[in-house]
C-alpha cells in the first residue's frame, strides 16, 4: 500500500507572529518557517505504519511556493520515500488544495491519505474533509489512535466526553490530532539520503486546478493587548475593585 | 554589634518597612542555597531600591559593624550568597533594583541595575533588535549583579566570552558608603587601573555592584542546532575547531553531555524525548548562529544555508569516523527540546542523587587526559560511581560530576570526600583550575589556599584589607582575613 501525506509550509510554531502594518496579513518576509506540526505527526504515523510492514511507500505532497520543497525535504529526512511539489504562489485555500490532492490521489492511487487535522497558520481544518468528499472516500478526523487492519482502520478520536472508537473502510482520509505520536528526530544518515530522494514538480494548472482565491481577507488585526496586573493592598480593596471596576461581583 | 532591635530600628531610618524582612519564614528561602548544601542565618534581609539606599546601608553597617552579605538571585553554586550561622549578618538583596537606566543601539550597550533578572534582559534587548549573549540555565532567576560578582560563564562563552568580557562599566558602593562611578559605556577607557575588573568575580567581598553597562550584539536570526554522537572527548575538541572554521567562527555553543547524563535526564523528566537511539557514549550539543536572516531562509536550490553548513560539517565528520550519529533540530520546538536536555541536567542530577559536583577547567588539549585520569581514580575508589561529566567543552570547562549507582548506594555519603579528592588530584596533574565559572564562595576557601600562587594569595589579602579592613563584607567567602 502507498500512503500519501500532504505537508504544508507554515510559520514556525515558536515564532512570534507579527501583523503587517497595512493589516493585509501577517509578516512572512525573513520569518522562520517549518512543516505544520500536525503534518509532522501525520508523517510520523505513516512511517510507523510502514515500519510495521503495512505500507511500502510514503509519498509527500506540498502545494505552495518553491520553498515548500524544503518542507518536503524535511519529511524525506524523517524517512518518507519521495515528494511531489505543486507550485502555487498565491495563498492556498482548502478547496483548491483538496482539488490538487484529489488529482494526485487519482494519479498515485494510494490506499490511505494521512493529513494533519489543520494547519496552524489559517486554522481552517477543512482540507482533509473536503478531499474525502471529493474522492467519495471514508474520513476519520482528529485521530489520536490509528490501527490498520485488512480493508479497515480502527480510529480513536478525542471528543469532549472521552474517547470515541470508530472503524472506517479503506481507502480513507485520516486527519491526525496532537496526541497521536511524538514525531521523531531525523538522523544524520537519513538527512543525507533525503538530499537524493526525488521530488516531482508540477503546477496546479498542470493538474487542471484553478487556485485563484475565493476568499478575500478584509483585515488582519493583533489581538487586544492584555493589561498588566496590579497588586492590591488588602482584601477589601480587592473586593471593591471587583465590584466597582471589573464589575464581576 | 548593637542589639538587634536597635539595629533594625536604625535600618528603617532609610528603608521603607516593606523593604526590610525579619520574619523567620519569610527569610528562609534566602538562607539556603539552590543545591540545599549551605544554610545560614541572618538578622534581617534588606531590599534597597536605589544606589543612595545601598550607600546609606553600607555606611550604617560599617559604623555599627554589621556583617553584610550581598545577594542577587541566590542561584550561586558555592554558597557565596549564604551567610554563616552566627546570625550576625544582614543580607543585602539587590533584587528590587531593577531599573534599566539606558539602552543604546548606537553604542550597542545597556546600563542596567544589579537586580535585573538575566532572562528579562534577554527579552528587553531582543524586543529592541539586539542581543545580550550571556546565557546559563539559571537565567530565569539569576541577576546581572550576581553574574558580574561571580564572573559567570554559561553556554555562549565560546563565542562571546565570560561576563567580564561583556562588561563596559560598573557602579560600585564601597563599605564606607562612597559610590564609585565607573559606569561608563565607553568601549575604550585607558585612564589608569581597571578597577571594574577587580569587582567582577569578587563575589561580594569588596563592594556592592549596583549597576553595570553591558555590551550588546547583533541579534542572531538563523540558527542550526545539532546533537552529535562522538567517540571521545578528544575527537569532540577536534570537531570544535573544524566547526569554527566551517561556520565563519559562529559557534555559539558546544556542550558535552554523556549518555549517563541523558539517561538520568530522561528518567527524571520523562516528557523530554530522546533524540538519538541508541545513545552514543558521548554527545555534543552544538549550535551555530548567523545574524543574517537570509542564512535561515531557503535559497534558489531550496536549501537553508546555515543548515547546509551544519549538514556538510556533520557529513564530513561522519565520513571521517569522528561522528557516530547525529540529529539536527528541524524546527524551534526540536531545538528547545535539545536544549531542555542540557538545561535540565543540573536539576536532574540533583533529583537523582546527592552528586559530587565540580566545576573544573583545563586547556582543551588536556581535556581527554584529565577525563581519563579522573575516571580511573574515581573508579579505583568506588567502582559503582557514575561519571556524569558535562559542560562547556568549548571553554575546557567540565562539570566533572559523579552520581551514585542507580537504585541508591549506602556507602555514598561516606565515599564522597575521597571522590572529590580523586578528581582534584587528577586536576592538579594537568594544572587545571578548581573553579572555572562558579567561584570560590564558602565552598572552596580552604582549597584555594592550597592551589593558588602564594604571591597572588598575598596580594588578594592586601586588596581585601584595603576595601574591607574590619572583615564585615561577605565574611568567610573567597579569602579569610585572619589566620
Ligand atoms: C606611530 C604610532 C602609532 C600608534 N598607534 C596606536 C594605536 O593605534 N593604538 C594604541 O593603543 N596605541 C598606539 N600607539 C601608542 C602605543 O601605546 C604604543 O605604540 C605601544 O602600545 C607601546 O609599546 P612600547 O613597547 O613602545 O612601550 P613604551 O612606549 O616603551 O612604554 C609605554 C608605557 O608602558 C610602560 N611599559 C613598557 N613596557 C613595560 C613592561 N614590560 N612592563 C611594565 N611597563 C611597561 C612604560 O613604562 C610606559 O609607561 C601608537 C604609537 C605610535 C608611535
Ligand atoms: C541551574 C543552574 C545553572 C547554572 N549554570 C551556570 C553556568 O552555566 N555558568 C555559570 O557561571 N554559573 C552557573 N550557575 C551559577 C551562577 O554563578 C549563578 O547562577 C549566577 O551567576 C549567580 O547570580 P545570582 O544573582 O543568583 O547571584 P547569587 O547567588 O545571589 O550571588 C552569587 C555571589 O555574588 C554575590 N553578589 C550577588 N549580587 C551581588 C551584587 N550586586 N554585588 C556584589 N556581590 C553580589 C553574592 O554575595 C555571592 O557571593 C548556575 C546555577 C544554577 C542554579
Amino acid at each position: 500500500m502507498k500512503i500519501l501525506v500532504p505537508v504544508k509550509r507554515v510559520i514556525d510554531y515558536n515564532v512570534k507572529v507579527r501583523v503587517k502594518p497595512d493589516q493585509s496579513g501577517v509578516e512572512l518576509a525573513n520569518v522562520k518557517m517549518a512543516m505544520n506540526p500536525f503534518d509532522e505527526i501525520a508523517v510520523e504515523q505513516a512511517l510507523r505504519i510502514k515500519e510495521a510492514g503495512q505500507a511500502d511507500e510514503i509519498v509527500l505532497v506540498s502545494v505552495g511556493p518553491t520553498q515548500s520543497q524544503e518542507t518536503i525535504r524535511t519529511g524525506l529526512a524523517m524517512g518518507a520515500d519521495r515528494g511531489i511539489h505543486i507550485e502555487a504562489d498565491q495563498e492556498t485555500e482548502p478547496l483548491s488544495v483538496a482539488k490538487c490532492l484529489k488529482a494526485v490521489v487519482e494519479k498515485e492511487q494510494p490506499g490511505l491519505v494521512l493529513c494533519g487535522k489543520q494547519a496552524i497558520d489559517d486554522d481552517s481544518n477543512q482540507t482533509g474533509q473536503m478531499l474525502s468528499a471529493l474522492l467519495g472516500w471514508a474520513q476519520a478526523t482528529f485521530a489520536s489512535g490509528v490501527e490498520l487492519a485488512e480493508g479497515t482502520a480502527a480510529i480513536i478520536r478525542e471528543v469532549d466526553g472521552g474517547l470515541e472508537h470508530i472503524a472506517v473502510k479503506m481507502p480513507a482520509v485520516i486527519t491526525v490530532d496532537l496526541r497521536l505520536n511524538e514525531p521523531r528526530y531525523a538522523s544524520l544518515p537519513n538527512i543525507m539520503k533525503a538530499k537524493k530522494k526525488p521530488i516531482d514538480q508540477m503546477s496546479a494548472a498542470d493538474l487542471g486546478v484553478n487556485t485563484t482565491p475565493r476568499l478575500k481577507t478584509v483585515k488582519v488585526e493583533e489581538p487586544a493587548a492584555r493589561q498588566a496586573g496590579i497588586k492590591v493592598g488588602s482584601v477589601s480593596e480587592l473586593v471593591d475593585k471587583l465590584k466597582n471596576e471589573a464589575k464581576v461581583i | 554589634m548593637d542589639d538587634m532591635a536597635t539595629m533594625i530600628g536604625g535600618l528603617s531610618g532609610f528603608l521603607d518597612d516593606k523593604d526590610i524582612v525579619t520574619d523567620r519564614d519569610d527569610m528562609a528561602p534566602f538562607l539556603t542555597d539552590w543545591r540545599g548544601i549551605f544554610t545560614g542565618s541572618a538578622q534581617a534581609i534588606v531590599f534597597p531600591r536605589s544606589t543612595e539606599q545601598v550607600s546609606a546601608l553600607m555606611a550604617y553597617a560599617q559604623t555599627h559593624n554589621i556583617n553584610i552579605v550581598p545577594q542577587g538571585g541566590n542561584t550561586g553554586l558555592v554558597g557565596g550568597a549564604i551567610p554563616d550561622n552566627t546570625g550576625s549578618s544582614v543580607i543585602l538583596s539587590l533584587s528590587r533594583m531593577t531599573a534599566i537606566r539606558d539602552f543604546s543601539e548606537a553604542n550597542n550597550s545597556m546600563t542596567v541595575e544589579a537586580g535585573c533578572i538575566l532572562q528579562e534582559l534577554h527579552a528587553y534587548a531582543e524586543e529592541r533588535g539586539l542581543y545580550f549573549p550571556l546565557n546559563l540555565a539559571a537565567k530565569g532567576s539569576c541577576t546581572i549583579g550576581g553574574n558580574l560578582a561571580t564572573n559567570a560563564g554559561g553556554v555562549n562563552v565560546v563565542r562571546y566570552g565570560n561576563t567580564r568580557d561583556l562588561c563596559l562599566g560598573l557602579e560600585v558602593v564601597l563599605l564606607d558608603g562612597r559610590v564609585m562611578n565607573l559606569l561608563t559605556p565607553l568601549r575604550k577607557d585607558n585612564t589608569g587601573y581597571d578597577l571594574k575588573n577587580l569587582f567582577i568575580g569578587s563575589e561580594g567581598t569588596l563592594g556592592i555592584i549596583t549597576a553595570a553597562s553591558m555590551k550588546l550584539f547583533a541579534l542572531p536570526k538563523a540558527r542550526s542546532t545539532a546533537l552529535v554522537g562522538v567517540p571521545d572527548i578528544e575527537t569532540a575538541v577536534t570537531l570544535l575547531g573544524k566547526l569554527q572554521a566551517a561556520s565563519g567562527d559562529s559557534v555559539e555553543a558546544f556542550e558535552l553531555m554523556p549518555a549517563t547524563l541523558l539517561k538520568v535526564v530522561f528518567k527524571q523528566f520523562p516528557d523530554i524525548p530522546c533524540p538519538l537511539t541508541p545513545l552514543p557514549e558521548f554527545m555534543v550539543l552544538m549550535e551555530i548562529a548567523s545574524t543574517n536572516a537570509r542564512d535561515g531562509q531557503p535559497n534558489e536550490t531550496g536549501q537553508i544555508p546555515i543548515a547546509e553548513t551544519m549538514e556538510a560539517f556533520l557529513a564530513d565528520g561522519f565520513e571521517a569516523g569522528q561522528i557516530s550519529d547525529a540529529t539536527l533540530a528541524r524546527n524551534d520546538i526540536q531545538r528547545q527540546q535539545l536544549w531542555d536536555i542540557r538545561e535540565h541536567s543540573p536539576e536532574a542530577t540533583k533529583r537523582e542523587s546527592t552528586p559530587v559536583n565540580t566545576d573544573v577547567s583545563v586547556t582543551r588539549s588536556q581535556l581527554q587526559t584529565f577525563y581519563d585520569l579522573a575516571e580511573k581514580e574515581v573508579h579505583k575508589i568506588h567502582p559503582t560511581a557514575r561519571v556524569c561529566a558535562y559542560g562547556h567543552l568549548g571553554d575546557g570547562n567540565l562539570h566533572f560530576n559523579l552520581i551514585e549507582a542507580d537504585g541508591g548506594d549506602p556507602e555514598w555519603s561516606e565515599k564522597r570526600g575521597a571522590l572529590f579528592e580523586a578528581i582534584y588530584w587528577a586536576l592538579a596533574m594537568v594544572d587545571g583550575s578548581i573553579s572555572a565559572e562558579h567561584g570560590i564562595g564558602q565552598m572552596k576557601v580552604e582549597q584555594l589556599k592550597d592551589v593558588k600562587d602564594p604571591v597572588a594569595l598575598d596580594v588578594m589579602t592586601t586588596i581585601k584589607a584595603l576595601f574591607d579592613p574590619t572583615g564585615i563584607l561577605n565574611p568567610g567567602k573567597v579569602i579569610t582575613t585572619q589566620d
